[in-house]
Order: C-alpha cells, then structure tokens, then sequence
C-alpha cells in the first residue's frame, strides 16, 4: 500500500505532489544539523538516516559495495534496498582487513572499520567519503554507538518524497537556486533529507544539480532534476527561460486545450511558437502521419484549390476513416506488442492473423480498454463449446495452409487474440510480463527482474508477484481440452484455458499475483480468471501508466518526440516535460470512453500540430516544447511506399492478402534476417525493427550512408524509374507539354506544385538531355532525392 | 543474429538528439570541422568485438590449476616460450610473436549493454552524453581518401548485433555498415555497383542536378539531428560512388581461393579478409563484430565447435597477413568482447556467466611490442593481481598506438568540453 501511495502523490494525475501546507505533520530537524555534533546522544534510524547516507556518500553503488561481488570482502546491497542485509553485513568482521576487526564495533564505535575507512583514517580505496567528526561520521557513529540496531517493524516508513520547489523557474541566473528534499514518514513526522538524498540532472548541459541540492545554470531550457532516498524518487522540473528574446509573444490562437497547454509552458520559457504551417505542409504531414501514404495528384490538387476554411478538420476525419489507417495503425500496434517471428513456428501466417486481428479492432474503432481485453484476457475457447471453436479452428487453419495463403478473417473476428499467449517465446511468465509492461503501460521492467529498479519504485519483489499473473493459463490440446506441454506451435494446436492452474500452481500459491504497486489478488482454484482483475486495474481511471502510455505514444507519433520520452519508459526519475499537457490528454482520453479516434482527432487538429516545421531565433534549440514541427524522417515502410506511389510502380513483397495492394506499410511479417527479395534490404536499411526486443527504440530512424546509396543508386529505384508502366512513361504519352509533366511529378512526390525557379531548371534540364523521356527520368529521380521528400515536415 | 542472456535493449544506439539532448546543431560541428585543419597521419584501425563477452579464462588466461574451476580445455605452447593458450587456438598459437595480451583488464561493467558501450568507447556511459565509437574518433581524425568511407562497419549478416554510435560526434562520423555476409556466393554491398546501362557521367549529371533543386530546406537554420545525417550521408554517398575505390575493395573474390582459404571460409574469417582489402583502400577504422560469446549455457561445446576455430584460424590469418604485407607496421588490431566470464561454472549447463572483474584482451601492430603477455590474474582468473588496467586505459593505449591523443578535448554541439578518454592512462608495458 506504501507503494501505491508513493506512485498516486507523485505520478498520479496532477502529476504535482500535493501541497504540503494541508499537512500537520510534525517537522524534525535534518540529519546534518542533528548530528552536527559529536556530542549529541541522539540514536539515528537505520533505514532513515544510515542506509541513505551510503547512497549518498556513492558506498553501495554498484561501482563500489553495491556490485555483486562487493568490493574488498565487503558488500552492500545495490542503491540500499535490502537494509537488513546490510546490517548484518556490517556487523560482521571484516577479514581482508588488517586486524580484522568488525565493521561495526559495538564496544569501541571509534574504532568501526565503516567510520576508520571512509573518513580515510584507514586505507580506502574508495578515497575520503566523509571527515572526522563532520555530521556523517557522526550520524554512523551514533548509530554504532546505539547498539547497530535495525528494527523494521517499529521504524518510520518513507511515505512520501518531494523535491521542494516542484517547479523551479530561474528568470535570474545570477541568482543562487537549489531545491530541499523533503520526506514525509509514517510516523507523523517530517524532516528535510537534502543532506541524505542522491541528486542528478536529466540534462546537466542545461542545469546541473550539487550533492546540496544546489542547480548551476547552464543554458535556455529545460530539464528535470531527481532526488532519489530511501527508495523515494521525486522531481523538479528547472526552467531556465530564454534571456534574451523581448519580442511579444506572438498571436497563438488555440484550436483547442492542447495549443493551451503548450502556449501556457512556451510563455513560461520565453520561447516563441512558429508559425501555423502551410497548406502544402499540413496535407503531407497529415497523409503520411494518420495512414503512412502519400496523398495521389488529384487529392494533393483538390485539397489545396479547397477554399472552405474547415478543409483541414475535414480532411483529418476522412483520413482516420480509411482503410489505410487501420493498416498503419495496425502495424504500428505490431510493432508495440510485439508481432515477431516468435510468436509461431510459421511466423509468416500467423503474423498477419495478428495484424489482421488488430485491423479488425481498430476499423471498429473499438474502445481502447475493449482492445486490450483481447490481449491481457485472451482464451481460445471465448466461453464457446469447444466443437463452436474447433469449427473456427479449422476454418481458420484451412485458410492459411500454404504459403501464400491469408486468413479471410476469421480469427479477426475473435474478441481476444489468444496467439499473444500461445506464442512461443512468450509463453514464459517474465517475457510475457516484460512485453505486457512495455505494451500497455509503458515501463520498462527489466532491472526489476534482477533488483529494485533504481529510478522508479518497482522492487524485485513487485515483479515477481507481478509474474503470477503471467501463470493463471495452461495450454490444452485443443481436440481434448487435456493439458500438455506442447511448447507452443500456435494457435489451434494448443489453446489457452484461463483460470486454471497447471505446471506453475505451486509458484502461484506461494506467490500470488500482485497487481503493481497496489493488491494482492488472492488465487482461488476453479474461481474467477484473474487476469480480468489485471485488465481491470488497468483500464481504472486512476491508473497511473495505462491510458497516459497510449496517448503519450499516440504523441511521440504526431510530435517526433513524447511528453515523456523516451515514451515506452515511464518512470519517476524521467518525468513529463509537460506533465498537465498528458494529465489532460489522459483525462479527455478516459472521458471519451478511450476512443482512440478521438484522441487523434485532438492532436492533429491542434494548431501545435498544425505547426510550420521553420524555427524562429527563440525556437531554434528547443526539442521537447513543440515550439515549431519537428523534422522526421519517414519510417522504412512509409519511405518505401513513397516511393512506389511516386514512380507509379508498385512493390514487389510477394503475394499478399486481397485489398492491399503491395504495400509495405501493413506488413505483417517483418524481415527474418537480412534479405535482398522481397523488399527486405530496404526495411533493413531504413530501420525497421524486428520486433524481437520490448523496446520502441528498436525502429531506428538514424540516417546513413546506405540510406543515401539506395536512394540515389540502387537497382530497386532505378528499375522503377524506368518501368514502362510506371507513372512517368504514361505521362509523357498523355501530354506533349513538359511543364505539365513536371507539375505532376512534383504533386505526385511532393505534393506540391513546383516553384517557378523548379520549374524553370527542370524544364531546362530537360530541353538540353539527350531525349525528353531521359530527362525526365533525372527530374523525378531528383524529387525522391531532395531532402524534402525523405522527411516529413 | 545473437540474443543475450537478458534480451533486453540491445538498441542501436543510434537515437542522437531524440534521447540525450545531445546531437543539437551539428551543422555548426560540421562547420567547423571543415575549417580545422586536417592534420592526419597513416595510421589505422582494425577492431574486433566478440560481443557477447568472451570467456577469457578458456582462451587466453588459462589457469590449469584452478581445479573445478579450470573448465574442460587444456592449454598449449605457443612459438612463445611460456605463452600458453587454450588447445583451440592452433593458428595463435603459432603467430603468439605478433601481437600482445593483457591479462588484467577490469571493470565493473557486468551487463552487455554499458559494458558494449563501455568497451566500445572507452568510457563509462552516463545519461546525458552520448559517446563516440572508436572508429568515429578515428574517422574524424585521421583523414580517408575522397570516396572512401572512413569508417566501416562489417558487422557480417546482420547489423543487429552491433551497438555503435557516432555520439556527440553526430552521425557525419558514423560508421559506414557493410551489410552482408562477406563469405556469401555473390557478395557485394548494395547500391555500390553502377547498374546496367547507367554511368559516371549520368550520375554527375544528375548530381548538379539535385544540388538546384534540393533547396526546400536551405537557407533555413534547422537544428535537426536526422536533417544534419541525412546531408552529410548524401555527400558521402556521391563521394564513394564517384570514385572506383572503395567498390574494388569490396570485391573480396579477386582474391586468391587459397588466401581466402587460409583467413577461413566462413563470416568471420572473410570478414577479416575484407578488413585488410578495406584498410589497404584507405579506409581508416574497419570494425568487425562477431556474436555468440555470451555462454551460458554449453560454455565448452559452443566454445570448441563453433565460437573458436572460426575466430582462431580468422584473426591468426589477419595477423599473419598484414606483417606479411608490412601494413601490421601502421594498422593497429585491438580484439576484445565487453567483459570476461565467470570462473565459476554454472548449473544451468556448463556455462559461464559475466564477468567483469577480469578479462583479456589483444593488441598488436603500430609498434606494440609482440610476444608479450601483460599482467596476471588470480589462482581462478577472478582478479589481477598485477595493476589492474580499466577499459580506460586499454582505450587510451589504442589511442596512442594509432596516434591519437586520448586527452584531446572536443566540444560536443551544445557547447560541452569533453575529452576523448578522459580517465584513461596508456599501458606502458605495451611498449616497454
């Protein structure tokens, strides 16, 4: 409960800490002024006063006592998380050392080896942690002196953590900043833990922060500092505005609550918004964002002829209603949950069963919460009879034997996608977890699986109850509904029963599932499914990770970067760089009934999305403000279409299931290796992730040379360019005027008309080559080459 | 493609910018490193990372005495009197008067990730800074002929298995990555052949063109990671493509049946053939990566039937072969994974786990005293007993072997001073 409390005062939706002015709370005095002296009879607490201090002077660091072999015989346990340990470890004799004598000596507390090696009276190779006699020598020493003890049950317990002020504007830089760390314990008190709290920057090129709390200002911007005690993290957000701009904050007339939100921090930082961004720019940022295609001549044409002043909102909404989008959108759902060649030993049907299946869903539009029901939920049965699911079973089986051969939707039509269990890398519990925590909740949680993950809450301990729910299903063979132990071959060979326990009873017993950082759900054999518990926790207003990470992701779509970001990585130390921003999204998001549509429709009408991609002299350096659009360069699969549509000829992927043309975006399948057919090198080389690691950052939208190579010279695009079907040849066949020809490359790629000096050079261009039809070539072979092409902007 | 024990976030680390705050105006970096002067010298690179953290105590550090510990291999002579190295390493063995060991690295780096970063930029990682690969110092520093790339990655089948950056000295100095098994029937690297019915001469013509018409973006002063990349791609691609330099290089079957034979054929042993083609190009940093080491599990089998004789007949080959052409005299070979392994054999089958505490590694050429054996370990391999070496200071050596000043300070584009290798010494005994 501790836990929980911590995560709703700092995470949860005021994403402030509450004040601390309604709090009766008795204040002691900090460590550094109580032990000031060594005279002071005062026994401080363990887990209170000594246990942060080795945080704090860097002993159980994993550099030094904390690694796991320790260092020099003597081991603390990693960040301090297990305190009992490491009392006991202090009490022992240290045997490398010369003498031998007790770390902690309870006779002669002088003469303990943890004040003598620190204080450099002895040797250390740690060097001089502290000094004789100053406040931390003596805050160990009277602890020695008090016996050593550690009583866990009558100690105070951190409740709450708070870095003071929360917010921290500098419009002096001249003027001395720091900020307190203040902690609240459940003993009724309240102490300043400055002296005793770990600090650091997320970003010390623009302020930094000393071990006193103390924030040297290094330029525009802005950037949280992090305290870290007793297990407590918390966060100030240090705004450091822009000096020099005196300009007036120019005319930001909102399109709805989100322009509010970012004005309201712009004005803040003294950064000044671009301007709204032209037609030409909106329509192919809009395009190639909601469904990941170019818009084609006619569209490109008519959009931007359009006078009515509502044309971008109506636009928008015919965009999230085409079937593109739920191709797009479902890809990029493959991508976050994971659609890899794992997930069946025939990866290349029941990869696109999986993204059909999201399809479904989302040209639905089906509540979000509803979504991941399938997920979290899934059975193969559905409640059905097993002879209602064996006939689907067979349907769907028939309809993809061979190689070629797709699903006709059958499975798609399932409430739940029982293949996210059946999946035969992730049928072990920890996979399964650490997909469904980066998938649905946007945390990273892997340190948790080998210790107490350093930046956020989340213990060891918290994983594994975590895990059991991981291990309510057992995997049946489908024609008997006995169990068996199949290792996994996909859907229809085995099927997922809920409920029921099977090879992991025991573990599940001895540890039952535990929601994160809130209750125990008590495992009752035969009961309830309690993985619908979990998905009820989820989808729960409160929660503070389940509707801000799908917003935030939605936004590190639309933004090039998330109000937390990265955005899969949730945590206390890597807070919102506009935390009221993803409060309000989330809110809206939830009184929507999480309509993902609508969520979308929010951001993409926003002016701050609307945005021109030019920066002004105020601008220029922010990157986490939404000050101006960001540039992006488009994902492999969208670049590859782009292409396609530019030249007019499609891809070559393969047969592929009825209604999607050749398509790379929509791809089920992403590359099993390295692969020149098929369409695979360029996937490869554009970054498009393979979907084997639970991490967003796996798609990479690095440049490089390869890049650059394949787009000026390889075979692929110049085989396109030269395909007599393609979109050039019919041109030229249709008109005998150049300067229309060019117009029609220039929508079709750019979609945009060619200014009159373009135009000008390419007419040129193709009056002096050797024959028109080479010349043009040049001219649509230098409009996949312009960087306005590769980049959304 | 190798997964690690963890399977967790082996990224690229590629997202400058988007995840630092670093990356930021690199058009002024790039700026300024025109205007430096180059002064460069002849020196190169060739670097070898067994990722997945190399089990040291079976290969290089064998402790014959250590009981259970001592693993199922038996050490052998090598042409160096009282060099021992694991029976699986004939071909080092015979060439042991070429290069040098250091037995005493260690660190506290005991996960791939940091420890890949670690060991592959010679400093320890922190949040706010991302940085550079090697061979992005190298490429930055010592200057390639136009059209050849400066740095090349042969990460040999897939370029998932290799961690690399340029850091914050943005993605102009990134590695080139030569996709592809070198060892394959028809290898050549994409988009790198002039296609049928095309040529020079139409590729510059379309080259004039596009510098007309690519004027969207300019004149703005857009400060974008990917923007700055992107350009500095381009300029490189037409570089390479103008000249025949670096094409030839790549055709790796012009040489001899029985050379490519005698470097092993199989991925690793043609990657190192392709190394030496690349650096005799004028290419200045060839960074080979090969995958598997992270041993677990069947630490012995992997280790004798797979890991090792490819490794072993490969890299004795690569040595042999650039002292017979004299190039050992400029080119620097460093080889080394991200940690060493446990001494303790595992449970879980016969494996080794991570170990960062003690590892080994080899340099040889640009005036490193060969034959010789540097430091020592513990009864189990667990410790140096001699000085212990940091990954610092194995960098730093591979910096003054290359001629490199590892204290150099560069800015990184938001104005931060930072040095190269700022908490490394170079390892004396590797000249002395």
């Amino acid at each position: 409960m501790r836990v929980w409390l911590i995560l709703k005062f700092t995470l949860a939706f005021s994403f402030i800490a509450a004040s601390s002015s309604a709090d009766d709370a008795k204040t002691v005095a900090s460590a550094d002024a109580r032990w000031a002296s060594s005279e002071t009879n005062e026994i401080p607490e363990f887990r209170r006063h000594v246990v942060p201090l080795f945080s704090k002077l860097g002993c159980n660091m994993r550099s030094c006592h904390g690694s796991f072999q320790g260092q020099n015989g003597f081991r603390l346990s990693l960040f301090g998380f297990e305190p009992e340990l490491d009392r006991q470890e202090l009490l022992e004799a240290d045997e490398l050392s010369e003498g031998g004598g007790p770390r902690a000596n309870l006779a002669m507390p002088a003469d303990s080896l943890v004040l003598r090696k620190p204080s450099s009276e002895d040797e250390h190779e740690g060097g001089q942690r502290m000094k004789i006699a100053g406040w931390e020598y003596n805050v160990f020493r009277a602890w020695i002196a008090g016996g050593a003890k550690f009583d866990p049950e009558n100690e105070s317990n951190l409740v709450r953590l708070e870095l003071q002020p929360a917010e921290l504007v500098v419009t002096d830089r001249n003027q001395a900043q720091r900020v307190r760390a203040v902690a609240w314990f459940d003993d009724g008190t309240t102490e300043d833990v400055t002296a005793l709290a770990a600090f650091s920057s997320n970003d010390d090129s623009i302020a930094a922060v000393e071990p006193d709390g103390a924030i040297r200002i290094e330029r525009t911007g802005d950037t949280s500092v992090i305290a870290q005690y007793a297990g407590g993290v918390a966060s100030c957000q240090v705004l450091v505005p822009a000096a020099d701009n005196r300009d007036v904050f120019p005319a930001f007339p909102h399109h709805n609550r989100i322009d509010e939100f970012v004005s309201a921090k712009l004005r803040k930082l003294n950064i000044h918004p671009s301007e709204l961004g032209s037609d030409e720019d909106f329509l192919r940022r809009v395009y190639l964002d909601v469904i990941g295609t170019l818009p084609t001549p006619d569209e490109a044409r008519a959009f931007l002829a359009d006078r009515d002043p509502e044309k971008r909102q109506t636009l928008i909404d015919q965009l999230l209603d085409r079937p593109e989008y739920a191709m797009y959108w479902g890809m990029k759902f493959s991508d976050w949950t994971g659609n890899s060649k794992y997930i069946s030993r025939n990866p290349q049907q029941w990869n696109w069963v999986w993204q059909q299946w999201i399809e479904e869903k989302l040209t639905r539009n089906v509540s979000y919460d509803e979504f991941v029901y399938g997920f979290i939920c899934a059975t193969s049965l559905e409640g059905r009879s097993r002879k209602d699911f064996l006939d689907e079973k067979r349907t769907v089986l028939n309809n993809i034997a061979g190689r070629y051969n797709y699903d006709d939707g059958t499975y798609a039509k399932r409430r739940t996608l029982d293949l996210y269990w059946i999946n035969v890398e992730r049928r072990k519990p920890e996979t399964l977890l650490l997909q469904t925590a980066n998938s649905f909740l946007g945390l990273r949680l892997e340190c948790a699986q080998c210790h107490n993950h350093p930046f956020d809450r989340w213990t060891q301990k918290d994983f594994e109850g975590f895990k059991s729910f991981f291990m309510l299903t057992r995997y049946c063979d489908p024609e008997t509904g006995n169990e068996e132990n199949t290792n996994g071959r996909g859907y229809g060979v085995e099927d997922v029963q809920a409920g029921v326990l099977s090879r992991f009873a025991n573990t599940v017993k001895q540890t039952p599932p535990k929601l994160l950082g809130d209750e125990v759900v008590p495992y009752i054999e035969g009961g309830e499914d309690g993985r619908v518990r979990l998905w009820e926790w989820m989808r729960s207003p409160d929660n503070p990770y389940f509707a801000p990470a799908i917003v935030n992701r939605l936004w590190d779509h639309y933004f090039g970067v998330g109000i937390v970001a990265p955005a899969d990585d949730f945590n206390l130390g890597n807070p919102p760089s506009n935390p009221k921003l993803l409060s309000w999204l989330t809110r809206d998001f939830i009184e929507h009934s999480f309509d993902l549509k609508h969520v979308h429709r929010t951001m993409l009408n926003s002016r701050t999305y609307q945005l021109s991609w030019k920066p002004n002299d105020s601008n220029r350096f922010d990157t986490r403000n939404f000050s101006h659009a960001k540039l992006r360069r488009m994902p492999a699969e969208v670049l590859i279409d782009a292409i396609a549509h530019s030249t007019g000829v499609s891809n070559n992927l393969g047969r592929l299931p009825e209604g999607r043309g050749q398509r790379a975006v929509g791809q089920a399948s992403p590359p099993v290796r390295y692969s020149v057919r098929s369409g695979g090198y360029p996937m490869q080389v554009f970054g498009r992730p393979a979907r084997e690691k639970t991490c967003d950052c796996e798609r990479s939208n690095e440049p490089s040379v390869a890049q650059a190579l394949y787009l000026v010279n390889d075979e692929e695009i110049l085989t396109k360019l030269n395909d007599p079907n393609g979109r050039l040849p019919q041109l030229l066949n249709s008109t005998e005027d150049n300067g229309q020809v060019i117009k029609e490359l220039y929508l079709a790629a750019l979609s945009r008309f060619p200014t009159d000096e373009e135009l000008r050079i390419q007419s040129e261009y193709v009056e002096q080559a050797s024959s028109r039809a080479g010349g043009m070539r040049d001219v649509l072979w230098s409009l996949l080459n312009v960087r306005e092409f590769v980049f959304i902007h | 493609m190798h997964k690690y024990c963890d399977g967790i976030t082996r990224r690229n680390v590629l997202q400058i910018g988007a995840a630092g705050g670093v990356g930021l105006g690199l058009a002024n970096l790039l700026h300024l490193d025109a205007a430096e002067d180059s002064k460069t010298n002849d020196r190169n690179a060739i670097l070898i990372f067994l990722t997945g953290g190399q089990s040291h105590i079976d290969t290089w550090d064998m402790k014959p005495d250590a009981g259970e510990t001592k693993g199922e291999f038996e050490s052998i002579d090598t042409i160096v009197p009282g060099f021992r190295v694991c029976e699986h390493m004939p071909y080092l063995a015979k060439q042991a008067d070429k290069y040098a060991i250091v037995r005493s690295v260690s660190h506290t780096q005991g996960a791939h990730s940091p420890g890949q970063r670690y060991l592959q930029t010679g400093n320890r990682q922190i949040p706010s800074l991302a940085y550079p690969d090697y061979g992005a110092v190298v490429a930055k520093e010592h200057r390639a002929p136009k059209g050849v790339p400066p740095y090349v990655l042969v990460p040999g089948g897939g370029s998932n298995s290799a961690t690399y950056s340029s850091g914050y000295l943005g993605v102009a100095h990134g590695p080139f990555a030569a996709l592809g098994d070198p060892n394959a029937k028809d290898y050549s690297v994409r988009a790198l052949a002039t296609p049928a019915g095309s040529s020079l001469a139409a590729l510059e013509s379309r080259h004039k063109l596009l510098a007309r018409v690519d004027t969207a973006f300019s004149g703005v002063d857009v400060q974008n990671a990917e923007l700055t990349g992107m350009n500095s791609s381009y300029e490189q691609a037409f570089e390479i493509l103008l000249s025949e330099r670096i094409l030839t290089a790549f055709q790796i079957d012009k040489e001899s049946l029985s050379l490519r034979e005698r470097y092993g054929r199989n991925t690793f042993g043609q990657q190192c053939l392709l190394a030496r083609r690349l650096v005799e190009a004028g290419t200045r940093c060839v960074s080979i990566y090969t995958g598997g080491w992270d041993t677990h599990q069947n630490n012995f089998t992997e280790l004798k039937n797979q890991l090792l004789p490819p490794w072993d007949q490969g890299l004795a080959a690569l040595i042999e072969d650039l002292h017979g052409r004299s190039l050992l005299e400029n080119t620097v070979v460093w080889c080394t994974g991200e940690f060493g392994r446990t001494p303790k054999i595992n449970d879980m089958g016969a494996g080794r786990d991570h170990w960062a505490r003690a590892m080994s590694m080899l340099f040889a050429g640009c005036g490193i005293k060969s034959g010789n054996v540097i430091g020592e370990t513990d009864t189990t391999a667990s410790e140096p007993v001699s000085t212990p070496y940091s990954p610092d200071d194995a960098a730093a050596s591979f910096y003054k072997a290359i001629g490199i000043d590892n204290h150099k300070e560069y800015h990184t584009p938001d104005g931060r001073p930072v040095m190269i290798v700022k908490n490394g010494t170079p390892i004396d005994e590797l000249w002395n």
